[in-house]
């Protein structure tokens, strides 16, 4: 994270004008919104798109925001819906999927050898899920939101969004096979 | 026999004492939970240690400037307004001091402006100028408009 000032604090600032403030928050949420428009749309520029759109959004819609629930479970919630909105006109079923080259730099070749995957065939994986199964996949390991959190981006109850996490593992399980 | 679901959950940490404790025990004794236990774990680890996709290096910058497209053209408006009148007055008074000239050292039929028109010169001058500024703030007026709704 760029900067350890709290959201709270940073959404005061932007509502008084203060323009950098803004800089801040989208840097520091910029990786994880690119992603979740990623894994949903499949193409780099289309994500970009999504997440320019989520960030407008955020931006002309920081004053109703009451508060009532975190910043970052709001602003997750809209890009989900925003990369849901992408994909919706499209004609062909299947996900179009960019080659990700030099994005990952977790774990080692060692233990990718281990494992028998590599991250990319891992994000290819991801790529191929539904894409409320890859946002719960993304929301719980690399925002590391918990499932009541989860369930309220998603609108969902917090069971459903357990058994839905719990079915979204089991078929990310059968597509790194497929691949593998 | 264990679950998959069971075996996650032993991941995620979510599992009580009792159920923990069953689960531990038969990936002990038992190897098909073993195996499956060992797959679910590389895959778990894998997942927890996944980075973050960057979008491309300007893309905070786009952001910020589709927030608020005025400020671009700001920091040449000042320049614009002052420095192009002036070339425009100053390209006149050339061209009206060449013209003199020419009159002078080739002594052409006998040709002068007539006093009244150096008021004239002032008055155009003064035109160029005035219309010079208003075309500027014109242009820089539907350049920010533009950019606003584009």
């Amino acid at each position: 994270m760029p900067s350890q000032v709290p959201d709270d604090l940073l959404i005061s600032r932007i509502l008084t004008g203060n323009r950098p403030s803004f800089r801040l928050l989208v840097e520091r949420y910029q990786n994880l919104v690119f992603t979740i428009a990623f894994r949903i749309t499949g193409k780099r520029e289309e994500a970009e798109e999504v997440a320019q759109d989520v960030f407008m959004k955020v931006y002309n819609g920081l004053g109703p925001f009451k508060g009532d629930s975190k910043f970052s479970s709001w602003l997750y919630r809209i890009a989900h819906n925003t990369a849901l909105n992408k994909i919706k006109g499209r004609k062909e079923e299947f996900k179009p999927i960019d080659t990700i080259t030099g994005s990952f730099t977790g774990g080692s070749v060692l233990n990718e050898a281990e494992q028998g995957f590599t991250k990319a065939d891992l994000n290819k994986a991801i790529n191929m899920l539904e894409p409320e199964e890859a946002t719960i996949i993304t929301l719980f390991y690399l925002s590391e939101q918990s499932l009541e959190e989860i369930a309220q981006i998603l609108n969902i109850e917090t069971n459903a969004a357990k058994v839905r996490l719990f079915r979204s593992r089991k078929k990310l399980r059968e597509k790194m096979e497929l691949i593998g | 026999m264990i679950t998959d679901e069971q075996i996650w959950s032993y991941l995620d940490g979510t599992l009580d004492e009792a159920n923990r404790t069953e689960v531990a025990q038969a990936i002990a004794s038992n190897k098909e939970v073993a195996a499956l236990f060992k797959e679910l774990s590389a895959l778990h680890t894998s997942l927890q240690t996944d980075t973050l996709l960057s979008p491309s290096a300007l893309f905070t910058d786009r952001v910020m400037l589709a927030v608020a497209p005025a400020p671009v053209k700001a920091s040449i408006q000042p320049v614009l307004i002052f420095i192009v009148p002036v070339i425009i007055a100053l390209l006149a008074c050339v061209g009206y001091l060449v013209y003199n000239n020419v009159t002078l050292d080739y002594t052409l039929p006998s040709f002068s402006l007539p006093q009244p028109a150096h008021y004239t010169l002032y008055f155009i001058l003064t035109d160029v100028v005035i219309l010079a500024f208003f075309a500027e703030a014109l242009s820089d007026y539907r350049f920010n408009h533009k950019a606003y709704h584009s």
